[in-house]
Order: C-alpha cells, then structure tokens, then sequence
C-alpha cells in the first residue's frame, strides 16, 4: 500500500494503481469520458487531468499510477484550465445538437460543458461532417457526435470479444464505425449504448421515445433469465421505456444483454389481460368442489417458474389446501452463450426456478407436460395456471384437453390459447408492476418493485391467491408480499435484500424446466 | 372632509376693500354655496364625453386589435416548404411551467433534420399565456399570436392539435 494525497487529505492505495478509480471512490469528481471502470483504460480523452508532485505538467488520472507521497490535486484554476482547453477541443467537431439528442439530459460532454466552459466558442470555420448510419440492429450512430473515446471499440474487443467496431479514420476525422458487412450485432450490442459518454451511439428501440429528465428511474431485476441481471428501468407516462444494467458485481458486473433488455415491450401489449373473468373466490370455492367430488389429486396447479417467491409459497399452500398436483411451466430457450469476459446468458428464460425448488422442496421440477397426460389419464378434473411471462413454453395439448376438464382456470399476464378456453381468468400484475423476489440461479434473492401501474382490474398473483385462501378459511386478512416473504423465508424481509439481493445457499445452478 | 373643505373653502374677503368688491366676493361665496361651478364643471365634462371617440367596440362586428406582443393562442410557423420547423425537442414542454404541452417525436423523414413531432397538443385550458414556450424553442418554431377570441363548446375542442397549430 502506499500513502499519497488528494487535495491535501491522506489517502491510500496499492502502489502501482491507477490513480482515477481510486480518487472516484474517495468522493472526489474527475471528470472522464474513454475511462470505465468494466474496460481497460485508454488514456485518449485527456479529460481526467489533474495535478501530481511528479510532474510539472497535468497528468491523466486514469493512466498516472499511484506511488508513495504523491500529492495530487483535482481542482484550482490551472487544472480547470486543462480540462477546459480539453473540452474546447472536443467541441470543435461535435455538434451542438443537444435540443434533439437522446443523450441529452444523462450526457457527460453536456454536463462538464456546463460545469467548465462559458458557452462560447472560438472556431470559427466549418465543422467536419462523419457518417450517421445503422451500425446493427439495435445500435444507430450519429458520428458527428463521436468523441473516439473508444468505450465502444473496447467494450466489443474486451467483453463481447466479437470486435466489430473501431475507429476509422485520422484526426478530427476520425469516427467509431463497424467493418464493411459486419453488423454490430451481438447478444450485448446495446452496452454500448449506455457506455457511450456522449451521444453518438443510440438505441434504435428507445430513440425519441422520451427525453430523460422527464421520466423516473427505477431500480429492478431483469426477468429475462434464471441470472437476474440487476436493472434500472426507465419509465415515462406509466409505460416502461427502457432498461439498462445496474452495477452489480456478484450477478452482471455492468453489462445486461439485449434480449433481456427489450424483454418489456410486452408490458402494454394489446395482448395483456385487463379485465376479469370470474371471481377469485368463487374460483376457489370450485376448486374445492371439484375436490371434494373426484378426490384427492384431481386438482392440478400448473405453476410457472417466474412467479416470485411470494406467490410460490401462496401457490403452495393452495395447492395443500385443494390436495392439488403441482406442476411447472417453464420457458427454456437457445443455448446457453457466455462472453469471452465471463458473462453468461442462461437457457432458462425464467428468473425463479430455483425458487420453487426451494419453496416446494423439491430437487427437480415436474414439467407442464405431465399435466397433460395426468388429464388424458382421466385423473385430473380442474387445472388452475398461474403465469407471469408472455410466452411460456405451454404443454402441447393442453388446450385441446379443456373440453375434458369440470373446471379450467387461469392467472395469467397476457391473453393466450390456454386462457381463450379458461372459465375463470384472472388478470395478472406482471414483473414490472409488482412487489416480489426472485432466487436467481446462483441461490441470490433479489427483489422487484413496481415501477409501472397496473392497468384494468389486473392484480399482484399475491393479491388473488390470499383472496382465494381467505375465501377457504386458510387466512383471515391479506397483507403485503413483503409479509408473505417473510412467512416464506423466515428472518428475510425486503431492507435485508436491499438493491443487490443475499445469497440464501450454496450455488448449484438447476436446468430450468423442459417442456 | 378636510380635503374637501380645503376644495371649496370661500373665497376670503381682502382687507379694507370697497362696498363693490365686498359684494362680488359675497356672490361668489353664494355661487360656491349653491353648487353652480361645480354643476357647470359636471355638465362640460358630460359634453365632453358626449363628443369623445368611444372607447366600447361593437363586438364582434368590430374586433379589438392586439397591440404588438400580445400573448394569445400559439401557432406553429412552417418553412418556405411548408414543413412545420419543429424539431420536437420539447424545450417548450420543459419550459412549460403550466405542463400543458405535449409532444410526440419520430424520426424525421427529410435529410436535414433528425427529429420531427408526430403529435403536439397544447391543452389552452391549462395554458397560462406566459410566452415561455416562445422564448425557449431554439427553432423559433412556436409563436403566441395575438388571437384571443377562440370559443369553444366542449373542453376537447381547446386541446389544439399540430394540424391546429399549423393553421393557427
């Protein structure tokens, strides 16, 4: 470790280190643009300078290492005067566009602009015109914008290994492009977007879609996967407008892939349940009779693995009550592709698997398909499903075999085949509009929140199963999903869980559930 | 009351003045008594503004006409191609401290710009007319005219859209 100083405080660090990650974390603001904490760093934007004992001129902060009794200082008029000289280079090319930039409003160029310069500008001849143009599916590139801070390049390089960007061109020239005929189109392409400090790369899905100091930002859990990347939605207006990775090192470092990312356009489909159908009581009263005429086990609950925690363990004791079959609809989709950096993205395109292994105890999952062959095998009368994804991996036949059930009932997010013939459907709350846990694949639990309403009468699955167990007499009051994880897992409540979750045992990652 | 006695308060009769003076100062002090300046005063005025240019217009054969800078409804002015020069940029809709504007944006079908609104709508019965949207717009693509006589019979009527706008 050596001992150095910020701005006269006494600080330390191991010898060797760069300096800027280790001034961020001590609270002091360095501005940067190429430097990130997930890449290796560039040194090109010039814009962390700052003053050390070692040299008579200013050094960048994130290529000068820290060595014993350095004294650095980040602020005083002659580093301002390094920092401004470096911005006014930068915004020689790069337009002044802000009105009718996405980035505006989240943009590091427009903030330190802000903060350093005085709005004017000395050039005075024509600035230089780069491409705009689609880099990829996703990915859309304003070059005039581009900065060549080379985030972008060294994120396809280091982290996707796919390499399909770098910076053409020389001097003020010079501009993030893709090879000819090779798209950035990779499973992650759409980090790049969120790393870019300025805003020369867009999401072609979020593009004026809204500007961000209108809408909120909400802390969340991807449920794209069984890996649970930690997110932060975007929301404007009641509508989910985009998610973007949040840091978490122990589940997705930085990065969130697209598939995960776009996973929310679904949430104001025209195909969501909004009205009810039937009555939640009344359903379980039939559940009951059903029961009560066929015997034991001639109930099945068809349970899908992304409900949370809290509706597995209402699920559960429903299922006791009505001495139901308990089967588990899946989603399990591609293969499974990890990035040459280590991050993965799982086959299992459900975040709670391993949650209902644990809340039903069970060391492997029956699949959906057994309900089917329990109902030709005459066995099963009544089969209630309980759905928060849009397109679940239903059983094959299923819906052909309803005229054979006395009762077919359904909680589900979305209008499909199955809930068409259902007698009962009861519209659900889907993962962005409700309170619940996840236990990602690495035995994590972490929690959503809502961050968008409901719309129509749909409801947490919480909400209409603890109506349906007071119906029964198994409860006498509803409470929040924050009491029912606290019944589920003893000792848990949602402050332990916090924004990056608790590992509750020892990981051993399950395969999700086959069809 | 003192203000008014000081208003009509007699005219004193000077010191050591003559039998003719005393009676002139006495007949004034009579006409002060019974009203008559004062009645005069009143009947010229009444003359006077029988005579003036009037002031009330014979709405709405006659309209009043703004004086310049008058903030009334919005329009949305066109270039010489007739396109609308918003940009969609909402800086009118940041500006807006009554939050009555509205906007949706794509991207723009022309080479010369990037975006473009799709939908504007400004709710005139939020609007508070204080000009904010005009001073923010970078494209002077917003303008308050001087229009203040739009009626209308139902609210949906007042949330003018772009085609509104346009033709305001």
């Amino acid at each position: 470790m050596a001992t150095y100083k910020v701005n006269g405080k006494v600080a330390e660090a191991p010898a060797g280190d760069k300096l800027l990650p280790h001034l961020i974390d001590g609270g002091t603001h360095v501005p940067h643009y190429c430097w990130h904490r997930g890449l290796t760093p560039a040194g090109n934007c010039r814009m962390c300078l700052v003053k050390v004992s070692n040299s008579r001129k200013l050094e960048v902060a994130c290529m000068y290492p820290v060595s014993e009794g350095l004294e650095v200082t980040t602020e005083g008029p002659d580093v301002d005067a390094g920092r401004q000289a470096v911005l006014e280079y930068m915004l020689i090319n790069h337009p002044l566009d802000c009105p009718v930039c996405d980035k505006a409003g989240e943009c590091d160029l427009q903030d330190n602009t802000f903060k350093y310069r005085n709005g004017h500008s000395r050039f005075d001849e024509n600035k230089v015109i780069r491409h705009t143009k689609d880099l990829g599916p996703n990915v859309k590139i304003w070059g005039n914008r581009c900065i060549s801070c080379t985030r972008c390049v060294r994120f396809t390089e280091e982290i996707t290994g796919t390499g399909e960007l770098s910076i053409v061109n020389r001097g003020d020239h010079s501009v993030a492009d893709v090879h000819p005929d090779v798209p950035l189109d990779n499973p992650m392409s759409l980090n790049v977007v969120d790393i870019c400090p300025v805003g020369a790369l867009i999401d072609k899905n979020f593009l004026y879609q809204a500007r961000v100091w209108f809408s909120k930002k909400v802390p969340s859990v991807c449920t794209g996967c069984s890996r649970g990347c930690n997110i932060t939605g975007t929301v404007l207006h009641n509508q989910v407008k985009r998610l973007q990775p949040r840091e978490n090192h122990d589940v997705n470092g930085f990065w969130m892939c697209d598939a995960g990312r776009l996973d929310h356009e679904w949430l104001s489909g025209t195909d969501r349940l909004r009205v009810t159908k039937g009555d939640a009581g009344d359903l379980a009263r039939r559940l009951v009779a059903v029961r009560d005429r066929n015997g034991a086990g001639s109930v099945a609950m068809l349970i899908s693995t992304a409900a949370t925690v809290e509706e597995l363990h209402l699920a559960a004791k429903l299922a006791q009550r009505v001495q139901a079959e308990v089967y588990f609809l899946g989603k399990v989709r591609g293969a499974r592709w990890v990035s040459p950096s280590g991050f993965a993205i799982e086959t299992d395109k459900t975040p709670n698997t391993r949650g209902a292994l644990r809340v039903f105890e069970l060391d492997a999952l029956p699949p959906a398909s057994g309900v089917v062959d329990a109902i030709r095998a005459g066995r099963i009368k009544a089969v209630l499903s309980i759905n928060g994804i849009h397109d679940a991996d239903w059983p094959e036949g299923l819906v052909d075999l309803a005229p054979r059930l006395e009762l077919a009932a359904a909680l589900d997010v979305c209008e499909n085949d199955w809930t068409k013939v259902c007698g009962s459907v009861l519209p659900s709350a889907a993962w962005a509009e409700k309170s619940g846990t996840f236990v990602n694949r690495d035995g994590r639990l972490q929690r959503i929140q809502p961050i968008v309403a409901a719309t129509g009468t749909a409801q947490p699955d919480v909400v209409w199963l603890q109506q349906m167990l007071i119906e029964l007499g198994e409860r006498r009051t509803a409470i929040s999903a924050e009491g029912v994880l606290r019944e589920a897992l003893r000792g848990i409540d949602y402050r332990q869980i916090g924004q990056t979750g608790v590992v509750l045992d020892a990981p051993s990652a399950p395969a999700g559930v086959g069809k | 009351m003192e203000s008014m006695e000081s208003t009509y308060r007699s005219p004193e009769t000077p010191r050591g003045a003559g039998v003719g003076l005393r009676l002139r100062s006495w007949l004034a002090r009579l006409s002060i008594r019974v009203y008559l300046p004062s009645i005069a005063a009143g009947l010229a005025k009444t003359m006077e503004w029988m005579v003036r240019p009037k002031a009330t217009l014979e709405y709405p054969e006659v309209q009043r006409v703004s004086r310049k800078g008058y903030r009334g409804e919005h329009r949305l002015k066109k270039d010489d191609q007739g396109r609308p020069n918003c940009v969609a940029c909402f800086m009118c809709a940041t500006a807006c401290p009554a939050e009555c504007i509205e906007i949706v944006a794509m991207p723009a079908p022309w080479p010369d710009r990037d975006k473009v609104p799709v939908s504007f709508r400004i709710d005139m019965l939020k609007c508070i007319y204080c000009g904010m949207c005009e001073e923010a717009c970078p494209c002077d693509a917003i303008e308050l005219t001087p229009t203040y006589t739009r009626v209308a019979t139902s609210r949906d009527e007042k949330v003018y859209d772009l085609v509104k706008l346009l033709s305001n």
